[in-house]
């Protein structure tokens, strides 16, 4: 690329990066305000909200739930909609354009009427409200992610590369995991962290599936911020972003998997 | 360590929600935020000691939100008590979602007003109320207002906040707007005409209550119609606002506890809501939160008067709707409320 | 698939079993089935403006999203600089933060006395402030900020997927950078193009918190009839009806562009 093209591009990017953290900025400004509610500029700066952070500890567990909740939602949406993006990407038969547009529908819906819907279906077989319900409304929320990313790299790929490893004698199970997973692995990774990072963020389908005892941090948010525009918010939304960027940082180290998302030195 | 304990607390959540319920145990459906932090030291640590009982407390939710989830899990046990605006409640018993409250088990009703005993069909107590005031900068809006009427002041053209219908304060303005029309809820279209009238000054369209706070404290809008309770929660905290019962008087929505059908520990759920009525916890409350009590033996001390409406002559010039109407008619007012408030916009441009 | 299957068919049957369903308020529903659920929204103009209003507003935001998402991609798919990890963690930051507290941050940058309405007027180039808040630009503002971290992630792995010395060829052969794009680059890209464009799509016409909070009454979609019907009117048969429709509509355009991208040169259909 040109030089001129070079900076172009990047000026127009640092633009795009601002409009990305700006809101997010003002939030994290916030949390180290000393007012009793949500004030920006903060007159004073202070810790306040973050050294009373003890008096919440339902913050914290809810933490760790949706922690948990987003990672059993990223690998069993993955589990389920790899092989959905390969049935859909590889064999032909009647109804695959529809199907292939149906899968989007969970997405299409409102998650309130997803919420809801489930909440209908378990109550009518009576289950117990658990761990269980909130991950499967969430699994079925985040599935259509991993089929479209999982298709999108499929779109491209050359099956002649794993009938050659058949050829060579691998068995199937070889040629899937020395060729296609290789391959496909940028698409399966961009939508694991969809769905880890949506099931982390969500609130409209939980909302109706949580119980007393496991109320995931957005709701757990929510129900906050539904009655008091208090400072603590900010500060949890702030330690919530260094938890997760630390976390990825640390994935990054072992897996290396922003080379899938982000793209890496080749 | 802390975080192996958290997880080790969670897998036990986890498998206690498929165990049977403990005996001496209920699940409590509040809301958030103050009233979450209040409810658990003012009500429910005295409670669980007094009863050697177990509250669970369940934040999720508004008060619509608890219906849309009671509704939709119909005789499944979702919460063996719960918090519920007015209409809510009555809109739950009216489908037979609720467990009728009779003073054999709550003997706590009758030390309250007339009014606030029974909600419908005796679903549950009324177990305070709060105005619709009107909220206004001191700093900004002079003279203090002392009538509705400032919301139609050209002056404050754009500086105005309201509420859609499908939300309590929007509900309410829409009656006020009505009664200043010369009508009430059951003539509603002198209100809908007042509403589009106030178009112009409306420079604010919010959903929840804490939304205000930003618009206020950046001072984009300097009036609203708001939630006593609320309103005085926010002068508490700093904010350089007032909150008046304007001369033409207002009306009051009602907060109840209802039990639904579905609970599991209805004896300690009944116990739950008549220690909620006592008058030292209604006391507590109201002091707190400026909610006022529906119980009659509660007072305030004189610093108090002009912030909580307390005592049965404060309470009697409160005007309280129908809510059995509102709670039958406001599906009709939220598609009228969608396309009225559309046209009065498209016609402005 | 099977497991998925049941938990989403049947969920989504209910929906469209209790769209045919009478309604009385305030009491069990009558026994027998009826269209006049569809029949109140399709017969009426309002109802179908707000139709209309959802899907340009999908569409419009979906156009904007990639737009301003390709050029960041690129920069991450080829970038050689160092701190391109952060820069990684930056693109999904907006989706680590709960949409109420988002929101809240553009409420403090976009109110008519926010900091860029003060930057602006103090910089002398607005004489009064601009209206954001409760206007179509807003919500846009909203949606995009939200969607632009999906159209990011569906388009890096495609365009890294994308052998830089075919450009490099195409720029060798006398191409300029415009021609090398259209003709190399983008159709290349075009299945994560496609992937992501859905994404964002459905993402944006299922959204209703960012509507509710940014967007006033001059701008109701769907999900807020959604919503309206399903917590407060409690008409689930009208709610569930509008869904329905949404669903039935979105599914015919996402039929629509599979064919549309089906018939683009040497663009295989996407799974």
């Amino acid at each position: 690329m040109s030089v001129q093209g070079r900076l172009v591009l990047g000026t127009v990017n640092a633009l795009i990066y601002v409009f990305l953290l700006a809101p997010i900025l003002v939030v994290v400004i916030v949390s180290f305000g000393d007012a009793a509610f949500l004030q920006f500029p903060p007159r004073r700066l202070s810790l306040r909200w973050y050294t009373n952070l003890g008096e919440y500890p339902d913050f914290v567990a809810s933490f760790w739930l949706s922690l948990l909740l987003a990672a059993a939602t990223a690998a069993t949406a993955t589990a389920i909609g790899t092989p959905a993006a390969f049935a859909l990407a590889r064999h032909r038969f009647r109804g695959r354009a529809l199907l292939s547009a149906l899968v989007m529908s969970p997405l299409v819906l409102p998650g309130l009427v997803t919420g809801i819907a489930l909440l209908q279906f378990f109550s009518l077989f009576r289950t117990e409200p658990s761990f269980g319900r909130l991950l499967i409304g969430h699994v079925v929320v985040t599935v259509p992610y991993v089929v479209r990313s999982v298709g999108a790299v499929l779109v491209g790929f050359d099956r002649s590369l794993e009938e050659a490893a058949r050829g060579l004698g691998a068995n199937a199970w070889t040629a899937t995991r020395l060729i296609t997973l290789p391959l496909i692995k940028p698409g399966l990774l961009a939508g694991a962290i969809f769905a880890f990072i949506l099931s982390f963020d969500n609130v409209v389908v939980s909302i109706f599936l949580t119980t007393p005892r496991l109320v995931p941090l957005p709701i757990q948010i929510y129900n906050y911020v539904e009655s008091s525009a208090r400072p603590i918010i900010a500060s949890i939304s702030t330690l919530q972003i260094a938890v997760i960027v630390l976390l990825l940082a640390a994935a990054e180290r072992v897996v290396g998997f922003s080379r899938y998302v982000g793209g890496g030195e080749r | 360590m802390r975080t192996v304990r958290v997880l080790a607390a969670l897998a036990l959540a986890m498998a206690a929600g498929s165990a049977a319920a403990q005996p001496r145990e209920i699940v409590f459906s509040g809301y958030g935020g103050d009233y979450g932090e209040l409810m658990k030291k003012l009500v429910i640590e005295p409670f669980e000691k007094r009863l050697n009982a177990k509250v669970v407390y369940d934040a999720t939710g508004s008060s619509a939100q608890k219906l849309a989830k009671l509704r939709a899990s119909r005789d499944a046990y979702i919460y063996d008590v719960t918090v519920f605006t007015g209409y809510d409640l009555l809109a739950a018993g009216r489908e037979g979602l609720m467990e009728p409250i009779a003073p054999t088990q709550v003997p706590n009703l009758p030390r309250l007003y007339d009014f606030a005993q029974r909600e419908g069909q005796g679903w549950g107590p009324i177990t305070s109320v709060d105005p619709l005031i009107l909220l206004y900068n001191r700093d900004r809006v002079k003279p203090a207002p002392d009538s509705w009427a400032v919301l139609w002041d050209p002056r404050y053209k754009g500086k105005v906040a309201i509420s859609h219908v499908s939300e309590g304060k929007g509900l309410y303005l829409l009656l006020v707007a009505a009664y200043m029309a010369g009508g009430d809820e059951k003539r509603i279209d002198g209100g809908f005409a007042k509403i589009r009238e106030l178009v112009p000054n409306v420079g604010a369209w919010l959903t929840l209550s804490p939304q205000y706070v930003p618009y206020f404290q950046r001072e984009d809008v300097w009036l609203a119609p708001y939630w006593s309770g609320r309103a005085q929660l926010m002068i508490d905290q700093g904010l350089p606002l007032g909150a008046v019962i304007p001369k033409e008087g207002t009306l009051a929505i009602s907060n109840a506890f209802g039990v639904p059908k579905s609970a599991r520990n209805k004896a300690l759920a009944y116990e739950f809501v008549n220690f909620y009525l006592d008058a030292p916890q209604q006391e507590a409350w109201a002091r707190k939160i400026y909610y006022t009590p529906t119980n009659r033996e509660v007072t305030l001390p004189p610093e108090y008067a002009g912030r909580v409406a307390v005592g049965a002559e404060a309470i009697g010039r409160l005007r309280f709707p129908d809510e059995d109407h509102l709670a039958r008619a406001r599906g009709a007012w939220v598609e009228r409320w969608n396309k009225e408030i559309y046209d009065a916009l498209k016609y402005q441009k | 698939m099977l497991l998925l299957g049941v938990y989403f068919l049947l969920p989504l049957a209910l929906l469209l079993a209790q769209s045919f369903r009478p309604l009385v308020i305030g009491q069990p529903a009558p026994p027998g089935l009826t269209l006049a659920n569809y029949v109140r929204f399709l017969g009426d103009p309002f109802y179908l403006g707000t139709l209309r209003a959802t899907l340009g507003l999908g569409i419009f935001v979906t156009v904007l999203a990639m737009t301003v998402g390709y050029p960041v991609a690129y920069g991450l798919a080829r970038g050689r600089h160092r701190g391109k990890a952060l820069l990684r963690l930056c693109v999904v930051a907006p989706l680590l933060v709960s949409v109420v507290i988002r929101t809240y941050g553009w409420i403090v940058l976009l109110a008519n006395n926010g900091v860029v309405n003060q930057t602006l007027l103090a910089l002398g180039l607005i004489g009064e402030p601009v209206r954001f808040m409760f206007t179509y630009t807003g919500v846009t503002i909203g949606l995009v900020h939200f969607a632009l971290p999906v159209a990011i992630l569906s388009l890096v792995g495609v365009i890294e997927a994308v052998d830089p010395a075919l450009e490099e060829a195409a720029r060798s052969l006398g191409a300029g950078p415009g021609r090398t794009f259209l003709r190399i680059t983008l159709p290349l890209t075009l299945p994560g193009l496609a992937a992501g464009s859905m994404l964002v799509f459905a993402l944006t016409v299922a959204a209703f918190v960012t509507p509710a909070l940014m967007g006033g009454p001059s701008l109701i979609v769907l999900s807020t009839l959604i919503y309206q019907q399903m917590t407060v009117t409690l008409e689930w048969g009208f709610g569930a009806a509008v869904a329905t429709i949404l669903l039935v509509v979105a599914t015919g355009l996402f039929l629509l562009y599979q064919r549309l991208l089906s018939l683009a040169p040497g663009v295989e259909q996407p799974g």
